[in-house]
């Protein structure tokens, strides 16, 4: 885990721990380990973890920060940075990223992540990377910015399993194929696929937590709960 | 390249050499090397054209323009042919030194190798490589749209990761998420209970609007926590639902507009309007019944009608039979089929009206403690077949019997002081939850406590159950302990009847259950059932010994049982 993990890391780290879900360390130390092992009674400090807040929004951007370190460390030049202006709304600051894209080749072209506003370095910024660069560059053995970005990834699956349950498929399915990418720390894998694959997986995991939040609201998806509002 | 690239452009000779020409005197203007300038500026240049030494210039620009052309397609004439000259040559050249190779193969081998077999393969292989090669390039085209996609997906997934994150607060506990199920199983549980609830207000408004009991419809709405009336006091008896009102303000006019001249009709129609006219100062009981009576006289009037009419056809029927002149055999048999079956529906029609005033009749008549149905029989029936059904009655069936034999056993040890009657002990205990092994007159042993898996199915009450649970595998059973047991056994018996009565009051049927004497002496146990269901269907008689007396005596003696 990188020197600068965040709280929502540490916490999703010994959360997975607590759960018998192995985190970076402990596959470097039993890379055979599988997660299906027994999971130990959770002891009252687990269960107060298991009760604080995940920074979901924090746990993405502090992702894409590294998926960003990654290519940079990689030796990929930027095609683009689109530093977040303060005040900017959200959609004026995707209709420049657009803008700036079109004269780099558009977004086929180019591999974008994105820090947020709030968490990320420098007031957050979108990066656009050339998909062709990023297809050319292997990723090296013992590589610690592509371990810290597969760590970082972990930690955001790790916070979602806690808000929406380890038993979830979703959140099989993503720790599943972070097992599988993280075996050899990306080791081989070219950095776009490490790069896609990153951004990928908690994809599916950030509309889960967004539907199931948003059934909570008036007016949510549930038909039960739109039935007791008539 | 720059050849070919000059080509179209009508103004590139201005720039190749031209040694034949002089060059243009600086002093005079210049030629537009755009051809619409001079139409795009016509103030601005003066044109040369119409000078000789315009015409001169104009010549020589020509000129020029000929041998630039000229000069181009010399250029360009060897360049373009040379490649093809040359592919075509080396083609040759190839195919010559293949077809020499396979020759010199063939001759070598004495035509075992080589030769045109050998040319066709060489050139297949050539063909093969040119394909795989055009095919590399394909797949390589093919995983660059691929990337492209891909990128283009993992792009949009960003963003819209990003906007779903936005929806959410930034920092989400478990309950964020989680609530949903929370608040689901909370509304499904409310709306359950809205259900239940709902049903059995109906249920209750049902029952009043039948038997016009409204205290017992206030407590039942007490107890679901629905509120009465807006503007009752609180405690105040609250006034009649209106659609009970209606409902009797129906019964009356449906039944005066059937049958108008009917004198009981009117009568019940009469109470029913001067109740309503003030339905505060009057006992709703009185306006249930007459509604009730209304709808029973109603049912009893229509069934008169229905067999009159079907006597009349049938009549008629029998007429046109007699004094029809038959046109052939199927007429005759026609005839007959049609006035069988108007005798038929008479017989029914005579059938239905007899069963309706029997009905009537039955529904009228209080039972043993003096109850009446206030139902009407289509209400009455679909009560009765439940009630038959219910777990109540049909527990009542088997203590009946268990009871008897009870008795007999009781008396049988009374008289000889043994327990001989083993076979009915058995039958005993199976009634109220055990199994048990007779032990030929000396009483008998407990093989399985099975007093817990019986208690449901036999309805045995909670101190039965306490007592025989004690009993331990293997213990005996004597006369005396049997003895013991009575009073509990009697007890069930009691309570089950009393239960029972009370539930068929409760859904407005009478208690033609209670247990028959067959002309025998009433029992202590007996006439406490019967005391107890009547006190509960009359309370008042409770302050008047002599009258609950009466009472017992004639509800006993009517079920057949001997009273001294």
């Amino acid at each position: 885990m990188s020197t600068n993990s965040t709280l929502l890391q540490d916490t999703a780290g010994k959360a997975a721990q607590s759960s018998g879900t192995p985190t970076a360390p402990q596959q470097a130390a039993a890379p055979a380990q599988p997660s299906q092992s027994a999971a130990p009674k959770p002891s009252a400090s687990d269960k107060a973890i298991a009760a604080a807040p995940v920074k979901i929004a924090k746990g993405y951007s502090d992702l894409n920060e590294k998926i960003t370190e990654l290519f940079d460390g990689l030796g990929v030049h930027r095609s683009a940075t689109i530093p977040h202006i303060e005040g900017q709304e959200p959609a004026e600051h995707i209709a420049a990223v657009g803008k700036i894209l079109s004269t780099v080749g558009g977004m086929t072209a180019n591999l974008l992540s994105a820090s947020h506003t709030a968490y990320g370095k420098n007031g957050g910024a979108t990066c656009a990377f050339p998909v062709q660069k990023l297809q050319e560059t292997i990723i090296p053995a013992k590589s610690e910015l592509a371990k810290d970005a597969i760590d970082a990834c972990k930690s955001f699956v790790n916070g979602c399993a806690r808000l929406i349950g380890d038993k979830d498929p979703l959140v099989q399915v993503a720790k599943n194929q972070l097992q599988i990418i993280s075996r050899f720390d990306g080791q081989g894998m070219t950095a776009f696929d490490l790069g896609v694959g990153l951004i990928n997986i908690p994809t599916l995991l950030i509309q889960r937590v967004a539907k199931l939040h948003s059934g909570t609201k008036d007016g949510g998806h549930h038909p039960l709960r739109r039935s007791a509002k008539l | 390249m720059a050849f070919n690239d000059a080509m179209p452009q009508p103004n590139a000779p201005t720039t190749a050499p031209a040694p034949a020409v002089d060059a243009p005197d600086i002093q005079t203007p210049a030629p537009s090397t755009d051809p619409f300038a001079g139409l795009s500026q016509p103030g601005s240049a003066p044109s040369a054209m119409g000078s000789q030494e315009g015409q001169g210039l104009q010549t020589a620009q020509a000129a020029t323009v000929k041998s630039g052309q000229d000069l181009a397609a010399a250029a360009a004439a060897p360049i373009a042919t040379v490649p093809q000259a040359h592919a075509r040559l080396f083609s040759i050249i190839n195919a010559i030194g293949i077809g020499l190779s396979a020759a010199g193969k063939s001759i070598g081998s004495g035509g075992k190798e080589g030769g045109a077999a050998e040319v066709a393969q060489i050139e297949g292989e050539q063909q093969r490589q040119k394909l795989e090669a055009q095919q590399a390039a394909q797949a390589a085209k093919n995983a660059d749209v691929q990337n492209k996609l891909t990128a283009f997906n993992t792009n949009t997934a960003l963003t819209q990761s990003w906007m779903n994150l936005m929806s959410m607060p930034d920092e989400m506990t478990q309950k964020h998420a989680a609530a949903q199920t929370a608040q689901l199983d909370v509304t499904s549980k409310q709306q359950t209970n809205i259900g239940q609830q709902q049903d059995l207000a109906t249920k209750a408004l049902s029952d009043l609007e039948l038997t016009g009991n409204k205290a017992q419809y206030d407590s039942t709405l007490q107890q679901l926590g629905i509120p009465q009336t807006a503007g009752t006091t609180p405690g105040a008896s609250s006034p009649l639902p209106p659609v009970v009102l209606a409902r009797w303000q129906n019964a009356a006019t449906q039944g005066i507009g059937s049958y108008p001249n009917d004198p009981q009709m009117k009568q019940l129609a009469a109470t029913i309007q001067a109740g309503l006219a003030d339905p505060s100062k009057v006992d709703p009981t009185v306006l249930a019944t007459a509604a009730n009576q209304i709808r029973q006289r109603q049912a009893a009037l229509d069934a008169i009608q229905t067999s009159r009419k079907g006597q009349a056809e049938t009549t008629t029927a029998e007429a046109t039979a007699k004094y029809a002149v038959p046109k052939s055999q199927a007429d005759i048999a026609l005839a007959n089929a049609r006035a069988a079956a108007s005798t038929n529906s008479a017989t029914k029609s005579a059938f239905d009206l007899g069963q309706a005033q029997r009905e009537d009749r039955d529904l009228a008549t209080p039972d043993a403690t003096g109850f009446s149905s206030q139902l009407g029989p289509k209400e009455y029936d679909k009560r009765y077949d439940a009630f038959t059904k219910s777990k109540d009655y049909q527990t009542l069936s088997t203590l009946k019997g268990s009871y008897q034999q009870f008795n007999d056993t009781l008396n049988h040890i009374a008289t000889t002081g043994e327990m001989t009657g083993a076979e009915s002990v058995v039958g005993l205990f199976n009634a109220i939850g055990i199994s048990a092994t007779p032990l030929a007159g000396k009483g008998f042993r407990i093989n399985s406590n099975t007093v817990e898996e019986h208690q449901e199915a036999r309805g045995i009450d909670q101190a039965a159950y306490q007592r025989l649970l004690a009993l331990k595998n293997g213990d005996v059973i004597t006369p005396q302990q049997l003895k013991d047991y009575s009073n509990i056994a009697a007890g069930v018996y009691h309570n089950s009847y009393v239960n029972a009565a009370d539930e068929a009051h409760r859904q407005g049927l009478p208690v033609d259950f209670l247990p028959q004497g067959g002309g025998r002496a009433l029992d202590a146990t007996t006439a406490r059932i019967y005391t107890d269901v009547i006190l509960h269907t009359n309370p008042s008689l409770a302050k008047n010994p002599q009258a609950l007396k009466d009472a017992i005596k004639k509800s006993v003696t009517l079920n057949g049982w001997s009273v001294q």
